[in-house]
């Protein structure tokens, strides 16, 4: 009787002692933090706070902020975002004092994270989403996953535009931000400065350039060849340089995305690839992170890359003397190939339903959208919200804006086909030579309407 | 009744870890293989869908192919580890054993890379081996070399790979080759000796024989790893698996079929899932032909 007693307190010790051991070997690559304060960030929240937007909203706010309390998980997607976001909780914080406010950052494993908390019941209060431009947001509607907001939260000061990428249906599901999430060939001054080269005007000129620039013994562009989004992000500016008028085309579909212009286009990209501008070895060049890397350390002269690295590049080295141009069509025309970015949806089964509709109020406002502008250093999308950096100007300093290439092929994918995964999966197969940019098309045709 | 109770006793210490070993492993695979037949994207309704799944992953002109052509490259590479990696794991302990100058300090070298974790590894791999602004290219331009794309390069990238995966995994195996080499009773080595046997024979006829027992656990488990590797090649060339998919394996391809990503993103769990079910089966059926060829070399006290 007392050996069965013994070994069995002796097993529950055990048990206590794996358990203990077992706990908290979840985390991988998220970054977790509480809103944090960034001392700069602040300051440009208040100054913008007491300038104009003088909202409804901020008045009945102000009035039941002691109110609402709870506590807010937030997620984001990509830590590119990290201080557009401490910004936005900081002044959030200020209004509301009793909420407490957690954000996390998932990184690549994001979608599936989401997804997998979703199903579960344990989702966050509030997470980042694609919007309508990614199969999984119509999915999560279906599921009842997404709160519905159109008569909860005022929308009137953000732009028309921008509120369709959360919109299924007629009815709202997240809060877009100001910033167009565009593209442009950013540079670096300093060696266009020494070497005498100059912003191209036409097409024909920026070809010249890069031979220049590979004459002098630099990688003109910088690019990752085995990242389908690396090379989307480089294709479809040039897109819009070699054709315009067919990129402006695309924008209600009346041309196809598989014409001419578009295959002549990557063409274009793999008759550079061969004489080298690109780098010699630039198949060697694993993913994102090691193309900016080869921007900012000053091996390659150009990168064209999406709008949201400004700020990222600006980490990476301080002193790079950073500038952006549109490249332009021969007759000089340069367009932004823009979609406005995607926010924040709330968890339609949240526990903190007031804290999560005051966040995402606060998130329309045009205090909220300028500090998460001013933090990617974004261009802006909106007439009351300025660009964020002297970069973001030159950005948008262009003729006209373009549809994305990529954001034809999920809108107008026969039904119950996905053309987007098929260009994801198989872009990079272009690039390494495994698959003819015939063969590409071609496959895409197949299943585009 | 004495003999009855000590047996309870024990099943009590049993009953933690079994109960553990059910919940966390064996219910989750039930579950996966479960989840093989339908075709859910992990949100919404699970739709039955019988064996298509798996006929798919067999004929599907897309994916077909690149499954066997990953899976092709988990064979490559479980070959590369009997033949290459595991007898110069031998070697190293047969040359500590034996006690080179230095020994203490090598074995020291040789075990370290085995403690640090196989994503830091793989990304400082990828910051030696970037052709832009890695070390290697680097130190190759000031000696006037000609620099490569290394993984850019289908010649080199599988090479690099073995290469890496000897400097980190070489330390685990060797130990164990050299505690067994530690084992062996003194009797036999001095009997050896006044036998007038030399080094060779005694390496050939006396340690590689009684080596063995180790041998087949290190093989078993080396095999089992390299049909399911993913971190490394993951973090080297990412889930599209290289230039000429040289480093595309059977668990990249279940990553990029069943993940999406996040700027898109179509799951299928129930591809997923067939595509783990079908590695079981064929784990196991590899491991029990290993069983019982290799058991023949087991210890035989």
């Amino acid at each position: 009787m007392k050996r069965r007693v013994i070994s069995i307190i002796l097993c529950g010790l055990m048990v206590t002692g794996l358990l203990s051991g077992c706990g908290d070997s979840a985390s991988s690559t998220t970054t977790s933090t509480t809103g944090s304060s960034g001392a700069d960030t602040t300051a440009d929240v208040a100054d913008s706070a007491t300038s104009d937007s003088a909202s409804a909203e901020s008045t009945t706010a102000e009035a039941s902020t002691s109110d609402v309390s709870g506590s807010l998980t937030i997620w984001e997607h990509d830590t590119a975002f990290e201080s557009s976001l401490e910004a936005v909780v900081e002044g959030f914080k200020a209004k509301y004092p009793n909420v407490d406010v957690e954000y996390e950052f998932k990184s690549d494993d994001y979608q599936n994270a989401l997804t997998i908390a979703i199903q579960s019941g344990d989702a966050p209060d509030v997470f980042w989403t694609n919007g309508t431009a990614t199969a999984y947001f119509g999915e999560f509607q279906k599921a009842d996953a997404l709160m519905d907001l159109t008569d909860i939260v005022d929308t009137s000061e953000l732009p028309e535009d921008g509120l369709s990428i959360g919109t299924i249906d007629g009815k709202l599901y997240s809060v877009p931000w100001s910033c167009v999430d565009t593209r442009a060939c950013y540079y670096n001054k300093d060696l266009f400065e020494d070497n005498g080269w100059d912003v191209p005007k036409t097409f024909d000129e920026f070809e010249k350039l890069l031979q220049k620039e590979k004459d002098a013994g630099y990688i003109p562009i910088s690019l990752s060849p085995n990242n389908a989004w690396c090379l989307l992000f480089a294709f479809e500016p040039i897109l819009s340089a070699y054709d315009s008028d067919y990129t402006e085309g695309l924008a209600d579909y009346s041309v196809k995305a598989t014409d001419d212009p578009a295959r002549g286009a990557m063409n274009k990209m793999l008759e550079w690839a061969d004489k080298g501008y690109f780098g010699d070895n630039y198949l060697g060049v694993a993913d994102g992170n090691a193309q900016v890397l080869t921007f900012t350390s000053g091996e390659a002269v150009m990168d064209i890359d999406g709008s949201w690295d400004t700020n990222t590049f600006l980490e990476n080295n301080p002193n790079l003397n950073l500038g952006a141009f549109q490249i332009p069509d021969n007759n000089g025309k340069t367009g932004m190939v823009g979609t406005l970015a995607n926010g924040f949806s709330i968890y339609k089964g949240t526990k903190n339903a007031d804290a999560a509709t005051a966040f995402l109020q606060y998130c329309a406002t045009t205090e909220a959208q300028q500090a998460w502008v001013d933090g990617q250093g974004a261009v802006s999308g909106n007439k009351n919200v300025k660009s964020g950096s002297a970069v973001a100007e030159e950005i948008a300093n262009c003729d006209t804006m373009y549809t994305s290439w990529q954001a034809v092929l999920t809108k107008h994918a026969k039904d119950g086909e996905n053309a987007s995964t098929l260009f994801e999966n198989d872009i990079t197969k272009v690039f390494t030579g495994d698959m003819t940019t015939d063969e590409f098309f071609d496959e895409i045709a197949n299943v585009m309407q | 009744m004495k003999k009855k109770r000590k047996k309870k006793n024990y099943v009590y210490f049993i009953l933690p870890g079994f109960l553990m070993y059910t919940v966390f492993i064996i219910i989750p695979i039930i579950y996966v293989i479960y989840l093989s037949v339908f075709d859910w994207s992990g949100l919404g309704a699970k739709v039955f869908v019988g064996l298509d799944n798996f006929v798919t992953l067999f004929t599907d002109n897309k994916i077909g192919p690149e499954f066997w052509h990953a899976l092709l490259n988990n064979l490559k590479y479980m070959l590369c580890i009997w033949l290459i990696v595991t007898p110069l794991q031998f070697i190293m302990a047969y040359l500590f054993y034996i006690k080179i100058p230095a020994f203490k300090y090598i074995k020291f070298m040789v075990f370290m890379p085995y403690v640090i974790s196989s994503t830091i590894v793989s990304f400082f791999a990828t910051m030696i081996f970037n052709p832009n602004i890695g070390i290697l290219n680097d130190v190759l331009k000031k000696l006037g070399l000609s620099q490569g794309s290394w993984f850019g390069d289908s010649h080199w990238a599988f090479a690099i790979f073995i290469i890496i995966v000897i400097w980190q995994s070489s330390g685990s195996g060797m130990m164990i080759f050299y505690s067994n080499l530690l084992d062996i009773p003194k009797e036999i080595m001095e009997a050896s000796s006044i036998d007038g046997c030399n080094e060779m024979q005694r390496f050939k006829y006396i340690l590689l024989p009684l080596s063995l027992p180790s041998c087949v656990s290190i093989i078993i488990m080396s095999t089992i790893w390299a049909l399911s590797v993913f971190d490394l090649p993951y973090i080297l060339v990412g889930s599209t698996g290289g230039v000429h998919s040289v480093l595309d394996f059977v668990n990249l391809v279940f990553y990029r079929y069943t993940f999406g990503s996040v700027l898109n993103g179509q799951t299928n769990y129930g591809f997923g899932a067939a595509i783990s079910t079908l590695m079981l089966v064929v784990i196991v059926i590899v491991t029990s032909v290993q069983n019982k060829i290799l058991s023949k070399f087991e210890y035989e006290n």
